[in-house]
């Protein structure tokens, strides 16, 4: 058996693992774009804040590959895929076989079509790489603009915060955070961020980046004409998986669509992390839930099952932690009430910006926001994946959740 | 490996086990180092609730453990000979993510030091503290097949309709 893994992140590297619990002998052949070894990505953001060492992003031992006897391709990047022959092709014009094929690539940035946006000092925030080019142009005292409120945009814009840059967030919702969680929620998150310095612009497009003379990004103009002056741009408008070298043999959709076992369309090839598209647990229908967890998770089961076993992915959750200074976000599954058979239980107490949030369709409690509310709430992730009906909605509200009834 | 079980019926929601567990992971030695030590102590362990009512619960080593998937700064491991699943503070960013997907709610997170925390099985110790200090044998230490055999033999009595099956029937909760 020759085993293949495209990518070597939290799914990659989970699947590896997974694949060698099972299977001791067999090849496993790694390729990934990145020059080194797996490293954490959501730490990106904390290596900026220069809260933890480029050493400590790095998510496995030093011998990790070779005590999992990993045939290693590191700054590889996989061009092509002929899922009829089991080749993969890369850029260098290498080709290589496989029996069991993982794909795990990832997704990339999304670029919007903005003026100017290819100007020195415009950054996304994806890679190490990434990283280090940030903070080596970000400098304390300066100014910084962060386009889009989502985690990473917020997560970068507390970062270069910290850092000591005085940072402004703009983003066309009217509030932050507008994907994974309630107004009400965001409002308090908004209001901390704003109390450490933070700037907002919500409900604003970009229109164009102006530059100094040198080429470098000096100033963003904004849909009312107001222009913000800064050194950096840190663009944080989404990602989009990386399917471009899948050409047309696959099911994509909004992602690389695959089946309750975690494989493709094409027999024996597997996908999993944020390029694949799953079977999502609340919205009981088929997405891109791109977060560590569900990469890690899918990776295990897609691994196990490359190995030969058949076990079923039960599906995926929107799933984010947050952390601002002493501040603790969480959101699962569904936020907001998508049609008059959901119902929104609230507890709120602004003053200590605690909130808790609960979203039930019908009896199945199918999503929650906690804002700083947060003892034991992994009780509430598992009452969504586990799809019992809830009899005492009321007791969820406060205090640590009840494990069951 | 060996875990650590309660028996419902005979927890008198004491919560000894909370303190000497916040004792046993305090840098002091007594109840007096434990109050005036800042920031406060933990206890490990956590005072749940399900349909029966409270009880002590702390981490059950889980297989396939969603903490230890979901942990951005790879933190949290399995120790290879005890099982037991570890916390490295020096690597935890404290971002909550295993708050967030342990099921039994079993982690904390320490708000002043920003690391999570959780049972860490007294691993350097022969008996864990909260064992050591529960006064009615309410929890009590084995191997997940020592604690069936303790509720089949249990079920058996009350079968019987013998005493010491009827009312002392262990209501462990589910792995």
């Amino acid at each position: 058996m020759k085993y293949a893994v495209i990518g070597n992140s939290a799914a990659g590297v989970f699947a590896m693992e997974a694949i060698r619990e099972i299977d001791k002998e067999s090849n496993i052949i790694m390729f990934t774009d990145e020059p080194g070894p797996a490293y954490s990505r959501c730490l990106t953001t904390h290596y900026l804040a220069d809260g933890v060492s480029e050493g400590q992003m790095l998510i496995r031992a030093e011998d990790f590959y070779r005590r999992h006897n990993i045939d290693t391709r590191f700054g590889t990047e996989v061009t092509g895929l002929d899922p009829v022959q089991g080749k993969i092709k890369c850029r260098d014009g290498h080709e290589v076989s496989f029996d069991r094929l993982l794909i795990a690539s990832g997704a990339s940035p999304v670029l919007p079509e903005i003026p100017g946006i290819q100007s020195e000092g415009v950054y996304t925030l994806r890679t190490i790489k990434d990283a280090k080019a940030i903070k080596q142009r970000a400098l304390p005292g300066g100014r910084a603009v962060v386009l889009g409120a989502g985690p990473v945009g917020l997560k970068t814009a507390y970062a270069l915060l910290l850092w000591g840059m005085q940072v402004t967030v703009v983003a066309g919702s009217p509030q932050i955070l507008s994907q994974v969680m309630d107004h009400a929620g965001a409002r308090l998150i908004q209001s901390h961020l704003e109390d450490n310095g933070m700037k907002f612009y919500l409900g604003y497009q970009v229109e164009e980046f102006f530059t100094s003379d040198k080429g470098a990004v000096s100033a963003v103009k904004l849909d009312d004409q107001t222009e913000l002056p800064c050194s950096i741009v840190v663009v944080g408008k989404g990602i989009k998986p990386n399917t471009g070298f899948l050409g047309t043999e696959f099911n994509i959709k909004r992602g690389l669509v695959v089946d309750e076992y975690l494989e493709t369309s094409r027999s024996g090839i597997f996908a999993a992390g944020d390029v694949a598209e799953t079977f999502d647990i609340a919205g009981q229908d088929a997405r891109v839930n791109a977060t560590w967890p569900n990469a890690a998770a899918q990776g295990r089961v897609a691994g196990r099952n490359m190995a030969g076993c058949r076990e079923r992915y039960t599906g995926s959750l929107a799933l984010n932690s947050l952390e601002f200074s002493g501040l603790n976000a969480i959101t699962a599954g569904v936020s907001r009430a998508r049609g008059p058979e959901f119902e929104v239980l609230e507890a709120l107490d602004g003053a200590a910006r605690r909130y808790r949030r609960l979203v039930f369709k019908g009896d199945y409690l199918v999503g929650y926001v906690a804002v700083n509310d947060i003892e034991g709430v992994g009780a509430l992730t598992a009452r969504i994946r586990a799809r019992i009906p809830v009899k005492n909605k009321q007791v969820l509200l406060r205090g640590r959740p009840l494990l069951a009834g | 490996m060996k875990d650590i079980w309660v028996d419902k019926n005979k927890c008198l929601h004491c919560f000894s086990c909370l303190f000497s567990c916040a004792l046993a992971h305090s840098r002091g030695s007594d109840l007096w180092d434990l109050i005036m030590e800042s920031p406060a102590p933990k206890p490990r362990l956590f005072k749940a609730r399900d349909s029966d009512g409270l009880f002590p619960l702390m981490c059950r080593h889980c297989e396939n453990s969603p903490c230890l998937e979901s942990c951005i700064a790879a933190a949290i491991t399995r120790n290879a000979e005890s099982g037991v699943l570890e916390i490295d503070e020096n690597r935890c960013v404290g971002c909550g993510m295993c708050i967030m997907v342990c099921p039994f709610g079993a982690v904390g997170l320490d708000r002043e030091r920003r690391v999570a925390y959780k049972c860490d099985s007294c691993a350097e110790t022969e008996l864990p503290a909260c064992i050591r200090a529960c006064p009615t044998g309410a929890l009590f230490n084995g191997t997940g097949n020592e604690y069936s055999e303790l509720k089949r033999r249990r079920y058996g009595l009350r079968l019987m309709g013998l005493n010491g099956g009827k009312n002392n029937e262990v209501r462990g909760y589910r792995q």
